[in-house]
């Protein structure tokens, strides 16, 4: 029995020693001055893993800083990004920054308390974000609790390729959505397998795009669900007609049959047009991770109508974690990586400082990577000069989340055809309102 | 030499305790962190009112407000409802197809080793793989099967949509799944087939009975407890689909297959209702002991022992 | 009577032929999902849905598995999966053997209220407790770890109901045998029971190694750091950076199944043996 005892008494011992065996628990060390440990630990999706921009800037931040930026992958598709994040921040992970991608995840993460104020940090290392950001800035109860880092508005990117071979001039601004088809009907062929038109079908803001442009609320006044609305119910006959009925796209089945996705349009050269945001001109300028034999060309977003001539607008953020071991780190990193996002990811930035040469710039330096195909001019009269107002480009209020899930899932029905587009409708509004009117 | 006593254990009765102490003893304490802590929190976060991202809050108790929601929730209700289907057809296909294969396999076959190693295949292959084969296989569009479908003359409209079918898609999944786990259970079924004395068949077979008379009157009854073991065993299984799930459907077309383990996923990681999901987990746990209580009580009517 | 019993046999000569072909047949059918993914590992990636139906490409294109080789991050990958495995056989090994012997062989009172208590756990499902878990495992410093994946899958209550029953299969006879020569309690486990046991234990371990290879739940929601993902959440990366690029991603999954296969060929011999002999069947 004394000799069991002992048996016992050593494997207990052993145990922590083989924790420290490879890839062990990291020893809980004294907090450490975040400056005295050159390194920043930021949240990053797979994609971003592979992303060639991100190395670039975060290899460029560590040249300039000599602070090391630690990413930590959140394995799975971008969607499940949050599922991981929310849980690791909320059970207290100490990582330094994360980027929020979608106005949903801002409000949430605002809501939830999880997002460190950076007036004093930013003015601790030396940064003055109203001079960069100006009226891009939002602040919540008076706190600055994320700089943007660009703003993102939609565009039509157009395969020249495509057109030239169909023989179909280059599309001008300014034109409607009934443009758009047509040019897209002439650009399809299916012997070559080529399509004239691309929506990212994964993305719930396309199938209420039309009413958004039209600046129609998703909420009435008393909070339920305006979707019994006929503008919505337009837009969203309006992505099932693009594949369906005019058959210038991939039907939905298609589309989720070969995993088509948000980047397939600039991987594969096979769609002559795509309406997607600003932030997609840092794919076209990324030839590493992109490689491509064609050219493309930019304009601005057709018009949904007389009342719908507005530009989706949307813009990522960086923020530092309420937890961050390394706050200065952090903050340094957030106003560094979100000043100059555009440099290396493309897009245009959120700042109000750039000189106007800056601005030729930066435009010549998306048109210069584009191989001459676009110009300065064409950038700018199609991002910043169009002829259309602006719109938030999603649903942002009470439940935003579950209601934009609930429009999805029923799109998702209606497209694969298996529900029809009023049981759709009336399916959205009912389950919608259910959720919205809970207590 | 061997004397033994009418009593044979009672002379270590006594010590037996402390030497259980110490070989249980590890055990146990990682069972009560692991599995027992995990489940009495679950139960814990499942009465209070924790349903919002950001501070953990757990001093509000609601008792079982989140359960009376959960029964008001259609679409919980739902997800219920699919996974009991998906059960159904889920057991039925593997216990008969096990059973069937085992029952083949028993018989001295040609290249019998090198096809029982093809079966036995699928179990490990990682999920992911899975998912990626599966997707690629069963494309309507281009995958091979409907290309090999429409080479027999299947009419094009007619070709099923497998995956991206809001009715077809939980059947694939069961379909799947089945393939996946096919090995388990023949081996099980195998080895207790290999326990049925031969001499039983060999009198069947001189009285006259066919293979049908063999199989219901001699072979089924002799495996039930075997049968049984592995319907319980199975039923609790497949209830655990949600990495099979996420990998192929993620709950789609729509919510076709949005079995319960992927809504309770959800409502946590997704809507951050964490107590509600923590409700529904419960539920569900007290559903499939239900169903296995059931099982239990029913056996005497079919086991033979 | 000659003529008849050769017919006969005849007969049963076609009948075990046909029924071979057949199982041989549902074998292949199994197997080719594989046959499709080891296809497409070779093909060139624009090629994977050209010719759905040709197994065997036009042209043999080695670059996928050289991309999958000198990748950075998936050796890693593969060395963190195949260390999680090795540090939780043994563990388990010894863990759960113990408990099962003195569920099997000793006396004691509660025995089998505290073995009812631990079988009613086999039903929770994990993705049920996975918040609890998490908030659990950060309160032990166990989050991005690989001992958040290890040290639960060393108290397995499936393999604890296993070993218990193969070991009531051994006579107690032996038992009493050792304790006359005067050994105890711990010597009889190591020096009889375990060897006796190795078809149960050759199970436990296969099995064990297959379940943790491939787990995808655990370690996507455990491991955050990129240089400790293990193989499986490591392959899901490989579908989200390459989209579109099908044949790599299976020439990444075909490197993945190797071991397991291997392993389960070689141990097949010892766990239908391990099964039927653990009593489980009755």
């Amino acid at each position: 029995m004394r000799r069991f005892v002992h048996f016992w008494l050593a494997s207990l011992l052993l145990l922590p020693v083989a924790s420290f065996a490879g890839g062990g628990q990291e020893g809980k060390a004294g907090e450490q001055k975040a400056a005295e440990e050159k390194v920043v630990t930021v949240f990053a999706s797979s994609k971003a893993m592979a992303d060639n921009s991100w190395t670039l800037r975060n290899d460029a931040f560590e040249k300039e800083t000599g602070i090391k930026v630690d990413l930590q992958l959140v394995p799975g598709s971008e969607e499940d990004f949050y599922d991981k994040t929310d849980i690791a921040v909320m059970g207290g992970d100490t990582t330094d920054c994360i980027r929020l991608t979608n106005p949903l995840n801002i409000a949430r993460y605002v809501g939830a308390g999880f997002l460190m104020p950076l007036d004093d940090l930013l003015k601790k290392v030396g940064s003055d974000p109203q001079k960069v950001f100006g009226k891009f800035l939002k602040k919540h109860d008076g706190k600055l609790l994320y700089l943007p880092y660009e703003q993102s508005i939609h565009s039509v990117y157009y395969n020249k390729k495509i057109f030239d071979e169909a023989g179909v001039p280059y599309p001008k601004a300014p034109w409607t959505w009934d443009d758009y088809i047509a040019t897209a009907k002439k650009l399809t062929n299916k012997d070559k397998g080529i399509y004239g038109s691309y929506f990212v079908l994964d993305w719930e803001y396309y199938y209420y795009m039309i009413a958004r442009q039209r600046n129609i609320s998703a909420y009435k006044a008393d909070r339920s669900s305006n979707y019994d609305t006929p503008a919505f119910k337009e837009a969203m006959k309006f992505m099932y007609d693009l594949g369906e009925t005019h058959k210038v796209q991939p039907t939905f089945k298609e589309y989720r049959a070969n995993k088509y996705g948000w980047d397939t349009w600039a991987a594969t050269g096979k769609f002559g047009m795509i309406c997607i945001g600003s932030w997609f001109t840092g794919l076209l300028t990324d030839e590493v991770t992109y490689p491509r034999d064609w050219d493309w060309g930019i304009v601005e977003t057709p018009a949904a109508g007389p009342s719908g001539k507005n530009n989706l607008m949307a813009g990522g953020v960086w923020a530092v974690l309420k937890k961050a071991k390394h706050t200065l780190n952090a903050a340094r990193y957030a106003a560094w990586v979100s000043e100059r996002w555009y440099v290396e990811g493309g897009g245009i930035p959120a700042r109000v400082n750039l000189t106007e040469a800056e601005v030729q710039d930066l435009l010549g330096g998306i048109a210069g990577k584009s191989r001459g195909s676009v110009t300065v001019a064409d950038l700018k009269s199609a991002l910043l000069q169009n002829s259309l107002g602006v719109v938030d480009e999603k649903v942002t209020g009470p439940k935003a989340k579950e209601y934009t899930d609930i429009i999805y899932r029923q799109a998702e029905l209606y497209m694969s055809g298996e529900q029809p587009l009023d049981e759709t409708m009336k399916q959205i509004k009912e389950q919608s309102d259910k959720i919205l009117l809970q207590k | 030499m061997q004397v033994r006593s009418s009593s044979r254990l009672t002379r270590f009765t006594p010590r037996d305790s402390s030497t259980a102490l110490l070989f249980i003893g590890p055990f146990f304490l990682g069972f009560v962190l692991f599995n027992l802590l995990p489940l009495f929190y679950s139960i814990f976060l499942s009465l209070v009112d924790f349903n919002t991202l950001g501070q953990i809050r757990t001093d509000r108790f609601v008792w079982l407000a989140n359960y009376a929601r959960a029964f008001a929730d259609r679409l919980a209700l739902a997800s219920y409802g699919r996974s009991f289907l998906f059960s159904l057809l889920y057991v039925a296909g593997i216990i008969v197809a096990s059973l069937f294969l085992a029952l083949l396999l028993n018989r001295d076959l040609y290249l019998r080793t090198l096809s029982r190693t093809m079966i036995y295949m699928p179990y490990v292959a990682n999920v992911i793989a899975i998912g990626m084969v599966w997707s690629i296989v069963l494309n309507p569009y281009n995958g091979p099967v409907n290309a090999l479908l429409a080479l027999v003359g299947v009419p094009e409209e007619s070709l099923p949509q497998w995956l991206l079918g809001v009715r077809s898609s939980l059947p694939t999944l069961a379909g799947i799944k089945v393939w996946q786990n096919l090995a388990f259970q023949t081996i099980v079924f195998l080895a207790a087939l290999q326990e049925v004395p031969r001499e039983l068949y060999e009198c069947a077979q001189i009285d006259g009975a066919g293979w049908w008379r063999k199989l219901f009157r001699i072979t089924l009854p002799l495996i039930s407890p075997t049968t049984f073991f592995l319907v319980v065993v199975t039923v609790i299984g497949s209830f655990n689909s949600f990495a099979l799930v996420k990998a192929l459907t993620n709950g789609g077309p729509g919510s076709a297959t949005r079995i319960i383990t992927l809504f309770i996923y959800e409502q946590a990681f997704k809507y951050s209702y964490y107590s509600y999901s923590n409700a529904l987990a419960c539920l569900l746990f007290l559903f499939i002991l239900a169903v296995t209580v059931v099982q239990w009580r029913l056996q005497k009517r079919w086991v033979h022992y | 009577m000659g003529a008849l019993l050769s017919s006969q046999k005849a007969r049963g000569v076609a009948l075990q032929a046909a029924l071979s072909l057949f199982v041989f047949a549902v074998g292949l059918l199994m197997i080719t999902p594989f046959l499709f993914m080891l296809s497409a590992s070779f093909k060139l990636p624009g090629l994977v849905f050209v010719e759905p139906l040709r197994l065997i490409p036009r042209v043999v294109f080695l670059g996928n598995f050289q991309r999958v080789f000198s990748d950075r991050l998936y050796p890693l990958w593969y060395w963190n999966s195949i260390r999680i495995v090795l540090l939780t056989i043994p563990l388990r090994g010894f863990v759960v053997s113990l408990a099962a012997y003195a569920f099997a062989r000793l006396r004691f009172r509660g025995k089998n209220l505290l073995f009812l208590l631990f079988m009613a756990t086999m039903m929770i499902t994990p993705e049920a407790t996975l918040v609890p878990r998490y908030l659990l495992y950060k309160a032990f410093g166990l989050i991005d770890n690989q001992w958040a994946i290890i040290v639960p899958a060393v108290f397995d209550v499936f393999f604890l109901f296993m070993l218990r029953q193969f070991f009531m299969t051994i006579p107690q006879e032996l038992s009493e045998a050792a304790f006359i020569d005067g050994y105890g309690h711990l010597r009889i486990y190591w020096r009889i029971i375990l060897p006796l046991s190795a078809p149960a234990l050759v199970t436990m371990i296969l099995f064990t190694f297959i379940w943790i290879w491939n787990d995808y739940a655990n370690p996507f929601v455990f491991i955050n750091s990129m240089k400790k993902q293990l193989i499986t959440t490591g392959l899901q990366f490989f579908q989200s950076r390459e989209g579109a690029n099908y044949a790599l991603q299976m020439a990444g999954a075909t490197f993945a199944v190797i071991p397991t296969v291997i392993l389960f060929t070689l141990t097949q011999k010892y766990f239908v043996q391990g099964i039927a002999t653990s009593g489980i069947k009755g």
